[in-house]
């Protein structure tokens, strides 16, 4: 059964909807949502905290509306999804020793004996790859990626169901990144943990998650197996995040010049962006649709999949100037 | 002939050295990478080509164009600093006066360094252009343009004032993946029309690999490896270079015929 969805969820400040009609549904092992800054991401990841309340749709949390539970179905909710964000010191009070941190996230939930806290703190500690000696430190004797660690196994104290990661490693240098990713990977096998990995990096979704969508300005455009987003993406932004994930010893990401254009007002809200654009993606938004075991919300997605090559094409009323002419 | 030459570098804080490289260069139209992890002193390398090291002591060569950079007096060096080499930062919006259009901005550093009116005009829009940016982003204060295009301004300001050098710490990595690859084009370009020197300071080898001509590898303060890029990425021989290049998250082929 899904543990936590998102079903036609729409987001806004005041008048400014952020996030436009987003389903999600989350369960064992990784989800993954992609996206770039101003893509709605981070405040789809608070409503799916029940941190902020939807203007239309529902999120729901098993059966139940989240917005509808009571205090204990809260509290239930609140141990069974939790938070990681990008910087580890923000859920960290700064006077707490990472010891005191955890042992508090512990004994929230549970009563234990002083004894077996202490091994459960060491035991949280080495599931993240630190020593017990960090337990004796606050974090600003921590660097960047002991306190994101040091997050990581606070949340994991009260054994989640969950976990809603916003751009966890992306501060973290690649060895300690490969080791939290490693974690995530081995408490799904071994504990059925499931986790919304939110982030920029295809790379990280590529390994950890089964299906993923891409957000573009609020909006799921794409969404599907990963393996299939990541080797045959067909929204033209799915294939121009792809294209510009830099590749060890490849082949410098081509450009368009384009990349920084704000998205359109009317119509497809990438065609200002689009090396595909043509008249309709201007008078009509495209809807998601079935295409081939994923969905995508783009009007010449069934030309893309039968072969047409996304870069060759020029834009209605301009030329991508890092796309080669045809 | 280098633009930029170390011999001997020791950086100390007390009996604790944080960077040691014995010998690097970099030439006319190269760009060279100093990789390595959080304390593995690339940074504060980068920070000691300029002479903007503090509380430590640092001992060695430094030469940047003409100038010995250990030897300089602070006013020299502030002229470096300010004409000849740029200095790129993660958060180049941070940098930039808050209160000000970008224009005027560029146009008063202009004016320190004698060019003034319709030149200084010009000059700060070719500047611009060469970044790829379109002129009119000169008419905007610092919160109206995005990441990227504060990142890109940053690097036409030292343009504009004749640097040849650049030095950048981490400049895509507070940026999306997409405007990433647009600052890192413009870095290429920048590097083979213009002849800059470019030391690129990065945790990100993938990145490296697309853009630097040789790779100097650094953890604990010590120089572990260097060659060029084709060589280090290609056939590592120290360990912990090999260590870094497998935790590259890889993303998977494209299933299409390229």
């Amino acid at each position: 059964m899904t543990l936590l969805a998102a079903e036609g969820v729409t987001l806004a400040y005041g008048a400014t909807a952020v996030v436009h009609d987003v389903s999600l549904a989350m369960d064992e092992g990784g989800v993954g949502l992609i996206g770039e800054s101003g893509s709605g991401k981070t405040t789809l990841a608070r409503a799916l905290l029940g941190l902020v309340r939807p203007r239309s749709g529902v999120v729901r949390y098993g059966s139940r509306d989240l917005a509808a539970l009571g205090r204990s179905g809260r509290a239930e909710f609140r141990r069974a999804v939790q938070p990681v964000f990008q910087d580890g010191s923000e859920a960290l009070d700064p006077r707490m020793t990472a010891g005191a941190s955890i042992t508090e996230a512990l004994t929230t939930h549970h009563r234990m004996s002083r004894a077996a806290r202490r091994d459960r703190v060491e035991a949280l500690l080495a599931d993240v790859g630190l020593a017990p000696a960090i337990a004796a430190r606050r974090p600003h004797e921590m660097s960047g990626g002991q306190r994101q660690r040091v997050a990581i196994a606070r949340a994991l104290a009260v054994e989640p169901r969950l976990l809603v990661l916003d751009e966890p490693t992306s501060a973290l240098d690649v060895t300690v990144q490969a080791r939290i990713l490693e974690l995530l990977e081995r408490l799904a096998a071994e504990h059925g943990l499931g986790y919304l990995l939110i982030t920029h990096n295809l790379g990280v979704v590529g390994r950890l998650c089964r299906t993923s969508s891409v957000l573009f300005a609020g909006r799921v455009v794409e969404s599907g197996p990963t393996g299939e987003l990541l080797t045959r993406p067909v929204h033209p932004y799915t294939r121009a995040l792809r294209d510009a994930v830099p590749r060890l010893g490849g082949e410098p990401p081509a450009t368009t010049g384009r990349t920084e254009a704000a998205p359109a007002p009317s119509g497809c809200p990438f065609r200002l962006r689009c090396p595909l654009a043509v008249d309709r993606c201007r008078d009509e938004a495209p809807l998601p649709r079935e295409v081939e075991g994923r969905k995508v919300a783009c009007h010449r997605a069934e030309e893309v999949l039968s072969g047409l090559p996304a870069s060759s094409t020029s834009r209605a009323g301009g030329e991508a100037s890092g796309a080669p002419r045809q | 002939m280098s633009l930029i030459s170390v011999r001997d570098l020791v950086v100390r804080i007390g009996d604790r050295v944080i960077a040691s490289v014995p010998e690097l260069d970099v030439a006319a139209g190269e760009c060279v990478a100093l990789v390595g992890e959080s304390g593995s002193g690339k940074t504060t390398t980068l920070l000691a080509t300029l002479g903007l090291v503090r509380g430590a002591d640092v001992s060695g060569k430094i030469t940047v164009g003409d100038v010995d950079v250990l030897a300089a007096s602070p006013a020299r060096l502030r002229e470096i600093r300010g004409s000849r080499a740029a200095l790129v930062m993660q958060s180049p919006q941070a940098a930039l006066n808050p209160t000000m259009r970008l224009g005027t901005l560029m146009r008063r550093a202009l004016a320190r360094h004698g060019v003034k009116g319709a030149a200084a005009r010009e000059r700060a829009r070719e500047a611009v252009r060469a970044v790829l940016l379109d002129p009119e982003i000169l008419r905007r204060y610092p919160h109206q343009v995005s990441g990227g295009q504060a990142q890109r301004f940053a690097i036409a300001l030292a343009l504009a004032l004749g640097a040849q050098v650049v030095l950048a710490d981490e400049p895509t990595s507070a940026l999306d993946v997409t405007v990433q690859a647009e600052v890192v084009a413009v870095l290429r370009r920048l590097r083979d029309e213009r002849g800059l020197a470019m030391l690129l300071v990065s945790h990100d080898l993938a990145l490296v690999s697309t853009i630097a001509d040789r790779v100097v590898v650094m953890r604990d303060g010590a120089v572990v490896e260097s060659g060029s890029a084709a060589d280090v990425f290609g056939r590592p021989r120290d360990p912990y270079t090999r260590e870094l290049i497998a935790a590259v998250p890889a993303l998977p082929e494209s299933a299409e015929e390229r």
